[in-house]
């Protein structure tokens, strides 16, 4: 009895100290991994600093170098290709510059130090993206990229973020005048916008200066997955000029307002997602250039801009179609969106909606200022989707270069609903009443185009409004009382026996006087056997065209290698002008180019090409370009140049590498040891091999007078290396297993420590 | 004060007598340590003045310099021989081989490296050009400086003031250029060593 006690003691006890044991075990292998991810984090914005730059441009004004913005943008490759925001890098527009200068943290608690001048090698005016090239030196002297070394961050998956995230933020809050900065903030929301659809932008709550737009926003990993955006008014605003003059442009004597002013914004509150910017990447890491036949050129508006047409809506279809519009909405709303028509607009002039709630700002449901980016003539919508709006009376101002040019106001709270149309949607009829085919884009010469919607709360009796418009001109209006009942579905038409033609069509419905539903579809093409419109014929892909731009080589879906374009020619059929369409260019199932136009080569044609090229061959690999309109894939093409089988160049290679920086300090004092030498050998060449020749030294590198030093080459994970380090007055340093591991973060700094002899 | 004296004197064990063979351990430790030393002295000159031998056979070229030094042979140049221990700049040696045409002169042949140097190198001035002696026969040298710095932005390395020597052998249709360059503060200290290596010189 004894003994079994003893023994049941003895076995709780043995539980009860493999249950501590466990949990002190777990505990610490927590503490471990939380400190080195912690460590690990911190190396990565480390490097996220380092590759950090300030952006100034500049222009001549009678031999003086003047600024006209400033900002920030982010190294992402050591050959110094830059990300940052369109608006910063334009040569014309509130931003206008002639020479971009690069400056760099050569000292991180220091500020940035001019160093380089950049060129724009990709641009997207309507994403606010842009990706520079380092090309120069200050003084003018050319710089091969290739022998740049520069710091660069890694990107990330954006895709995968979501509100209340963090995020770190790095660039530079001001003009130049502190050092690179970092700032923890939080994802708060979503915007959806029409530039970017429903992920437009991230919404935080960090307080990020002006400057700090074409920075970078950093996930927990430290990987690239934003890019703070924001582009002040260059005017007065409200609150007064969000610029500084810090010239003497005038010269005489005095720096004030007749000077110029360099706009620094105000806080930046959002951030493009960096899945936008992958096409810029990939294009400008491969140097490709995009192309496409002109056709007439188009004509740069004079007029001042117009606003029309604001609403709110809870939702838009993937079309871009409002899905209810509504002018008041109960409580517990968690979407509304802001449309609005516009005309005259110039690319890259700031604009911004601003939201306030019974007077009070609400910078949660604001937005910009922001470049535009959406072309001359179109309508744009702005909402938060996935969010409690909190009752009140909510009144939107459209602002452009800090002055209000329209407004509108929405009331929320309370139970009550308005009687509604929603879900427009527009189809061609087959005979028994279905939609044959439905979408923004539909075959044009057909006789009837229907639009079919939602109604709720509806009386009979009540007058309501059907109107229709093709390309702005009003074409039919008709005014009936409602007999349908108070919910259901209803149809309208749009019929012509000898075939509606081309163009785009508006539909407006209106409830009384209130605009109810409204929506934008564009007849274009032929019908297709699935009665969707044709509107392309005769794709071909050749490797060269003639100078009158006709196809120089016989239409082929395999290349040989070495050939640096690839067009694909087309006909077409139908197309009224006007219309956006968007060309892609795949490589290997990979997005790396994308542009969007206004179509301008007239209605019927031949041989239309878009082009893929580049300074050097075009990587070997399958590509595929595609054509969309009105959210619809028209034709795509597929080519293969040489076997298909080789990776782009460039990446792989950076991420199998890990980059080596370090210090070399006396072992005695700690201090940097300056002018040392610290050489790697090749792979596989130990010091009982090496001959004192320097063609068996791998890379190399001399420490400046802190002892600092860079090696130009990375080294290849998972391999072994040989290390010299030669210092005058100290005993020669030898390392025959100096080792990088597979999982080694990149870049890796290093202590080399020095005795004397 | 004079008792306390007394006190501690009575205490104090009196000193003892060294032994001969103490006498001789001591003697024999301080001439081992000096010797020591000597030889460490000797085993460092010695090292210092090591030499290994650079042979390009298909040149016709040979010299001795100073043993650890990294030799290079993928530049414009023949060879560079550079020490991997100087500080701030790595002292070093270049010989160049410039084909010579009937016409050409030695003061052709400096012009032309004062082109490109001063295409290549920052600040580059040329010092002075004047005739040295060589195994009874007279070089033409030209002394040139020229600032160096570190063309990464990241690294703060001074920029060095370098001077350096270009020393001119005629041999048939070809010159032979031996160049020698050093930071200006050991430029001096360092000239006896190149001029060995010159003297090595072969071809």
């Amino acid at each position: 009895m004894t003994t079994n006690l003893y023994d049941t003691t003895s076995a709780t006890f043995q539980r009860r100290y493999r249950l501590l044991a466990t949990v002190i075990f777990l505990l610490a292998t927590l503490t471990l991994v939380s400190s080195a991810i912690a460590q690990n984090n911190t190396g990565a914005i480390l490097t996220a600093q380092r590759a950090s730059v300030f952006l100034t441009q500049t222009y001549d004004v009678a031999g003086s170098q003047t600024l006209s913005c400033v900002g920030s943008g982010t190294l992402i490759s050591a050959t110094g290709l830059i990300l940052t925001n369109a608006h910063l890098a334009g040569t014309s527009g509130p931003c206008r510059g002639e020479r971009i200068v690069v400056a760099l943290p050569v000292r991180l608690d220091e500020p940035p130090v001019p160093t380089y001048v950049a060129e724009v090698v990709q641009s997207d005016p309507q994403l606010d993206l842009a990706i520079l090239q380092i090309t120069g030196a200050l003084d003018g002297s050319l710089i091969d990229p290739q022998t740049l070394n520069l710091p660069f961050v890694s990107i990330g998956d954006s895709s995968r973020l979501l509100p209340g995230n963090s995020l770190t933020f790095v660039g530079y809050p001001d003009i130049g005048s502190t050092s690179v900065t970092s700032i923890e903030g939080l994802i708060t929301s979503i915007t959806t916008e029409k530039s970017g659809s429903r992920l437009a932008w991230f919404r935080t709550d960090a307080a990020l200066g002006g400057g700090m737009s074409g920075g970078g926003a950093y996930d927990t990993n430290g990987l690239l997955v934003g890019i703070p955006t924001s582009a002040p008014a260059t005017a007065g605003t409200e609150a007064g000029p969000m610029c500084l003059s810090i010239q003497d442009n005038t010269r005489d004597g005095v720096i004030n307002d007749r000077d110029a002013c360099v706009p620094i914004g105000g806080p930046v509150t959002a951030v493009r997602p960096i899945f936008f910017a992958l096409p810029l990447i990939e294009s400008a890491k491969n140097g490709f250039i995009l192309r496409h036949a002109s056709g007439i050129p188009s004509i740069t508006p004079s007029a001042p801009p117009t606003f029309t047409r604001p609403f709110f809506s809870t939702g838009v279809s993937d079309f871009g179609v409002p899905t209810r519009i509504v002018s008041t909405l109960p409580s517990g709303v968690s979407s509304l969106f802001f449309f609005f028509d516009y005309d005259n607009m110039q690319t890259g002039i700031p604009y911004e909606v601003r939201v306030t709630k019974d007077g009070l700002d609400m910078p949660q449901f604001s937005l910009g200022p922001l470049a535009w980016g959406g072309g001359r003539k179109g309508t744009w919508y702005v909402g938060t989707e996935n969010v409690i709006w909190p009752d009140g009376n909510y009144e939107f101002t459209l602002l452009l270069n800090g002055q209000p040019v329209a407004a509108s106001s929405i009331s929320i709270g309370g139970t009550s609903s308005e009687p509604a149309f929603s879900d427009l949607t527009f189809g061609i009829p087959s005979s028994s009443g279905d939609f044959l085919s439905t979408g923004t884009l539909l075959p044009a010469l057909v006789t009837q185009l229907d639009a079919r919607f939602s109604f709720e709360g509806m009386q009979d009796g009540q007058d309501w409004t059907e109107v229709w418009y093709l390309d702005g001109t009003e074409v039919f209006r008709t005014t009936r009382l409602w007999d349908q009942g108070e919910s259901g579905q209803a149809t309208v038409s749009a019929i012509n026996y000898q075939g509606l033609p081309l163009g785009t069509y508006r539909l407006e419905l209106y409830i009384g006087q209130r605009l109810a539903a409204t929506g934008d579809v564009t007849l274009a093409g032929n019908r297709s056997s699935q009665e969707e419109s044709l509107i392309f014929s005769n794709p071909c892909m050749v490797s060269d065209i003639t100078r009158d731009g006709l196809p120089a080589t016989q239409c082929s879906s395999v290349m040989p290698l070495g050939i640096s374009s690839l067009y694909a020619f087309v006909d077409w059929d139908l197309m009224p002008n006007g219309i956006p369409w968007t060309y892609r260019w795949f490589l290997d199932g990979r997005l790396v180019a994308s542009s969007t136009q206004l179509w301008d080569a007239g209605g019927v044609g031949q041989r239309f090409w878009v082009s893929l090229s580049a300074n050097k061959p075009l990587p070997e690999g399958s590509y595929a370009v595609e054509v969309v309109v009105g959210n619809r894939p028209m034709f795509s093409l597929n080519a293969t140049i040489g076997s298909g089988t080789q990776p782009i160049s460039g990446i792989p290679e950076e991420a199998n590498e890990v980059r080596i920086s370090g210090t070399v300090v006396d072992a005695l004092t700690g201090e940097g040891i300056p002018g040392a030498l610290v050489a790697v050998l090749d792979v596989a060449l130990e010091s009982p091999q090496f001959t004192w020749n320097e063609s068996e030294i791998m890379t190399q590198a001399i420490t400046d007078r802190e002892g600092r030093f860079v090696l130009p080459r990375g080294l290849t994970r998972g391999n072994y290396y040989t290390v010299y380090v030669f210092a005058e007055g100290y005993t020669t340093i030898v390392e025959d297993n100096f080792t990088v591991f597979r999982n080694q973060p990149s870049p890796a700094e290093i202590v080399i420590e020095m005795g004397h002899p | 004060m004079s008792d306390h004296m007394q006190e501690e004197e009575l205490f104090q064990e009196p000193a003892p007598s060294l032994t001969k063979n103490d006498q001789f351990a001591a003697v024999l430790v301080i001439a081992l340590a000096v010797g020591s030393v000597l030889l460490g002295l000797l085993i460092r000159q010695r090292d210092q003045g090591r030499t290994w031998l650079y042979v390009n056979q298909q040149a016709g070229i040979q010299a001795s310099y100073p043993a650890g030094w990294l030799v290079d042979e993928r530049g414009s140049y023949l060879v560079r021989i550079r020490d991997p221990r100087a500080r701030p700049f790595k002292t070093q040696y270049l010989i160049t081989i410039i084909p010579v045409g009937s016409q050409s002169t030695i003061r052709n042949i400096l012009d032309n490296l004062t082109l490109q140097r001063s295409i290549d190198l920052s600040a580059y001035r040329v010092l002075s050009v004047d005739e040295v002696a060589r195994g009874g026969t007279n070089l033409t040298r030209m002394s040139f400086a020229f600032v160096d710095a570190d063309p990464n932005p990241f690294i703060q390395r001074l920029p060095v003031v370098v001077l350096g020597t270009d020393t001119v052998i005629l041999d048939g249709n070809r010159a032979i250029v031996v160049t020698y360059m050093a930071e200006q503060s050991s430029f001096e200290a360092n000239q006896a060593a190149f001029d060995r290596f010159l003297a090595s010189l072969q071809y």
